[in-house]
């Protein structure tokens, strides 16, 4: 303690104390972790199952606000107000204020352009430039790819325009098809104010720029961008596209028009009502991007831990109309070696190509270039796969669909990336009760009925069902398709979601896994078999059948061989509704977490954008600030290297009575802090400590760069920079391995009122589905040792408090050797049996593999 | 399997409860306040009516007096954001099945519907 006196009573006029820095410094820890545990509490309330409402939401974020606040004023003083932390979370702040208040939530105070480059697509602006075109802006820019130049015409725009010709009010209030239909033409007719005109003029001169071989300069595709396009609903060939467009501003205007008055066609008023958006509500922004001059063009669709790449002639609408006969590549294999592990011609009979004075059109494709004559030679299959696995590790290792165009220059351009609807992080489709019919097995239907096909075509979206076949010969027929019926047509089209909420099934002659259709159908969980060659003639109208749809394949049976099919409204997982992610469209300024790496310039209050990024924020720089003094400290012999016999690389700052008097490296013999001492001694327990190296899968090694833009899974542990503070009856331990974050914080006196330990686990070099096996597996064992926790992804806390000292250090010790034990345990958890096994091995002394 | 009425004034707690109920094959029918749902309840009989206590106009606890009167046999569940009410809610759980504070588990409400209707 002398030398820490020393050390403070020394120090240039304003050195602060060491333990009054640690006490801010376990301020902003307690606060911090009072925070994240609100966080946690209303990412499960409003996770889906709770019903919840407003007051509810404001509540718990008047809470959480109030802890942020506090911590924010204890880090102010820690850190002597060097970061700017509360300008930094009045900026959230105020975000979350008006998505709570129903103030407009335009641009979160930015001052909203009507049109905007790709390239000045900020954060703050996503929302006004919609989904679409802030993801493309971000493909270029962040992530480097090639995306076409363009600008977007913002939501305010849209809002603009509809005031401008009357419209505002009665797009409001549309309901029924022909308000619809009489808004859409009054959109069409509708005048553009001259701001507009003016903004789009500018942003077309700023286009143009120097020709380029690449582009068939002079032409605009122009598409929509919805505000809420490619979120958590993807709209998908909902609204219109028009193609090749000259870009003077007139045209482009007539384009504009075209498109936002697809807002109000009946089939994406269909959609929108199955997911309860009011009509009228939704704003539209649009893209206008660089035709490029394809050679080829189509779409690829993370499948199956690969990817199924489409590939038509010409441009786009070919393969997402799901019409034309592509060309079929499934890529397979792993980081190291991409491989075409097979590949299917397409009939190609069509082709759509660009019109010298604009416009598109459908043409016989040329003999040579049908059938075998694929779009694409394996080395480009291999390249457009590269890119979508750049894409996936861009989003986070979400499985992406993505469309993209070949140019004569040879390059690949994106077009358009989006969540696959229904997939997390880790690439499985979401299970549980929402999948639709449930999943009895196959073997149950085998020998029962006759197979009128089996093994067939491409399944879209699993599921099994019975009902009656309808067949659909013409489109206008579209309107009598029954209650429950199995809807089976010659061709795949968006147009049936105007009757997805009463089929049960959808089953085609043609179409592709990539077309829109298949999107909304994995989106709503419609079972759907596409690319059943003579299914038309197979079955009857009004026959009785049974889809069995799963992974192996599809086998549709004669007869009725399971009760009615629920229909789509039934099969709606909640997370989709309009009301519900509009009341929890705060979390998104809350939970997720951006500022990541620690080191940087993107490690900055400016750059946080969320409460949790504020959290993350506080917390390192806390620990630095102490870890900053303590080295001053530790020169004056204040800090001392731990020398243990497995290398945790620890520093031990003791205020008192944690550790034996003496100089240079402690022993764990000179450790008194009972606390640290139990910890400690579970951690050198004989065996608890791994060396072996693990081996990382494809995803790890993808979850792994995404996080850290460079591959550095293994051996990166964190030697010399975790901090133990401790007293004799008390410890903090922040401890960083490798990619995860582990804070053990533990008051262990004679007074077992006061006594707690604090066990918060985050992070990991693995995908998302092994580090959400570990936190299973630590809060399986913590359980058992009496702890109780609350685990939200790759996050765990886990508190145990109230008990005698002695029984703190007997749950220490536990959790000492759980963390030797885990450190690299998540890259082993292969499967979720291996969690138990594991556990139960643990449990009864062993560290497995059981 | 139930006719299920649910009343309360915010939409989200209606769309939620309807998406849900609907997964386990009851037929639903929502409201957003209390005065269109009582006139629904004379035209139609529910097995169940889910009801917010504190609305504006008419609350949960004329919606109870009324479906007390028109169909006894109809049983309430009472949700409310006001947990705090203790008093309310002990005069309340003679008269009602189920109470619930809100944030209120779905699968909690589940189950009690389950238990209303005799399945449970």
């Amino acid at each position: 303690m002398d030398i820490i006196r020393s050390f403070l009573g020394k120090g240039k006029d304003k050195r602060r104390d060491l333990k009054t820095a640690f006490a801010l410094f376990r301020g902003v820890l307690e606060k911090n972790n009072r925070a994240l545990e609100i966080i946690a509490d209303m990412g499960e309330k409003l996770g889906g199952g709770y019903l919840f409402d407003i007051v509810y939401v404001r509540g718990a974020y008047s809470e959480l606000r109030r802890r942020v606040q506090e911590s924010i004023r204890e880090f102010d003083l820690l850190t002597e107000g060097r970061y700017g932390m509360a300008a930094a979370f009045d900026r959230i702040d105020k975000a979350i204020g008006d998505a709570l208040f129903d103030e407009p939530a335009a641009g979160g105070g930015a001052s909203v352009p009507l049109a905007v480059p790709f390239g000045s697509i900020t954060w703050e602006l996503r929302r006004e430039a919609g989904g679409k075109n802030y993801t493309l802006s971000r493909l270029a820019k962040s992530a480097g790819l090639n995306v076409p130049a363009g600008f977007a015409i913002t939501c305010l725009a849209y809002e603009q325009f509809m005031s401008h010709n009357g419209l505002s009010e009665r797009a409001r209030n549309a309901a029924g098809a022909q308000e619809l239909s009489g808004l859409r033409k009054a959109v069409l007719e509708g005048v553009c104010p001259p701001a507009l005109e003016e903004a789009v003029g500018a942003a077309l001169k700023t286009l143009a720029g120097p020709p380029a071989a690449d582009k068939k300069t002079g032409f605009l595709a122009v598409r929509s961008s919805a505000e809420d396009e490619d979120g958590s609903c993807s709209f998908a060939g909902q609204f219109e596209t028009v193609l090749n467009v000259p870009a003077t501003t007139a045209d482009v205007l007539r384009a504009y028009k075209t498109v936002i008055a697809s807002l109000f066609s009946e089939r994406a008023a269909a959609y929108g009502r199955q997911l309860g958006y009011p009509p009228g509500l939704m704003r539209m922004s649009v893209g206008c991007m660089a035709m490029v001059d394809a050679q080829a063009s189509g779409a690829v669709l993370a499948s199956g831990g690969g990817f199924l790449i489409n590939a038509a002639w010409g441009l786009g609408p070919s393969v997402v109309e799901g019409s034309a006969g592509a060309d079929v590549f499934r890529i397979g294999g792993d980081q190291h070696s991409l491989a075409v592990v097979e590949k299917i011609p397409g009939g190609k009979e069509t082709m759509y190509e660009a019109g010298s004075q604009g416009g598109i059109r459908k043409i016989e494709t040329p003999e040579d270039l049908r059938d075998d004559a694929f779009c694409l030679t394996d080395r480009q299959a291999l390249e457009l796969a590269g890119v979508a696995l750049r894409i996936e590790e861009y989003a986070g290792g979400r499985p992406q669909e993505m469309e993209w165009a070949l140019g004569r220059d040879g390059k690949f351009y994106v077009l358009q990336s989006r969540d696959i609807p229904g997939t997390s992080v880790g690439g499985g489709a979401e299970t549980g009760p929402e999948k639709a019919g449930g999943r009895p097995a196959r073997k149950e239907f085998e020998g029962k009925n006759k197979k009128i096909f089996a093994g067939e075509g491409h399944v879209v979206q699993e599921g099994s069902v019975s009902g009656r076949v309808f067949l659909l010969k013409k489109a206008a027929d579209l309107d009598r398709v029954p209650e429950g019926a199995i809807l089976v047509a010659r061709h795949d089209s968006p147009d049936y979601i105007l009757v997805m909420p009463r089929i049960s099934a959808v089953i085609t002659e043609t179409g592709t896994p990539a077309s829109h259709m298949a999107s909304i159908c994995r989106e709503f969980k419609l079972p759907c078999v596409v690319n059943v060659r003579g299914i038309m003639h197979a079955v009857s109208e009004g026959q009785e059948v049974t889809l069995v749809a799963d992974e192996d394949g599809a086998i549709l049976y004669d007869g009725r061989m399971l009760p009615v099919a629920g229909t789509a409204a039934g099969r709606q997982p909640v997370h989709r509704l309009f009301e519900f992610r509009k009341n929890i469209y705060i979390m998104r300024f809350i939970s997720p977490l951006n500022l990541v790496g620690a080191f940087g310039e993107e490690f900055s209050p400016e750059r946080a954008r969320t409460v949790h990024d504020v959290l993350r924020f506080m917390h390192e720089k806390s620990v630095r600030e102490i870890i900053g003094l303590s080295g001053q400290a530790r020169r004056k012999g204040a800090a001392r290297r731990l020398s243990l016999s497995v290398p945790a690389g620890i520093q031990v700052i003791d205020l008192g009575g944690g550790l034996k008097a003496g100089t240079g490296e402690a022993r764990i013999e000179d450790v008194i802090s009972r606390p640290f001492r139990a910890l400690l001694e579970g951690m050198t327990a004989p065996g608890a400590w791994s060396n072996a190296p693990v081996a990382l899968g494809a995803k790890d090694f993808l979850a792994g760069m995404v996080r850290t833009g460079r591959f550095t899974a293994m051996g990166g542990e964190f030697a010399g920079g975790n901090l133990a503070v401790i007293d004799a009856d008390y410890m903090n331990l922040g401890m960083k391995f490798g990619f995860h974050f582990n804070v053990i914080d533990s008051y262990c006196s004679a007074n077992p009122a006061n006594n707690h330990i604090y066990f918060r686990f985050t992070g990991g070099a693995t995908d998302i589905t092994k580090r959400t096996r570990r936190i299973r597996l630590l809060e399986k064992v913590l359980g058992e040792c009496g702890f109780t926790s609350s685990a939200k992804g790759d996050l765990l806390v886990a508190r145990l408090s109230h008990l005698p000292c002695e029984d703190i250090m007997k749950a220490l010790g536990q959790a000492g050797r759980l963390i030797a034990f885990t450190r690299q345990l998540d890259a082993l958890l292969e499967d979720d049996s291996s969690v138990d096994r594991y556990a139960e091995d643990f449990l009864s002394g062993g560290y497995g593999p059981p | 399997m139930a006719r299920i009425m649910i009343i309360d004034d915010e939409k989200i707690v209606g769309d939620m409860a309807r998406m849900s109920l609907e997964q386990e094959g009851h037929e639903v029918e929502t409201f957003l306040s209390a005065a269109p749902a009582l006139e629904r309840l004379k035209q139609r009989q529910f097995n169940l009516v889910v009801t917010d206590l504190k609305m504006k106009g008419i609350d949960g606890l004329e919606v109870l007096k009324t479906v007390r009167e028109l169909y006894p046999q109809t049983k309430v569940i009472m949700i409310t954001a006001f947990a705090n009410l203790d008093v309310a809610i002990e005069a309340l759980r003679a008269e009602v099945h189920d109470f619930f504070p809100k944030p209120v588990k779905i699968k909690d409400l589940k189950e009690s519907i389950k238990r209303a209707i005799g399945e449970g």
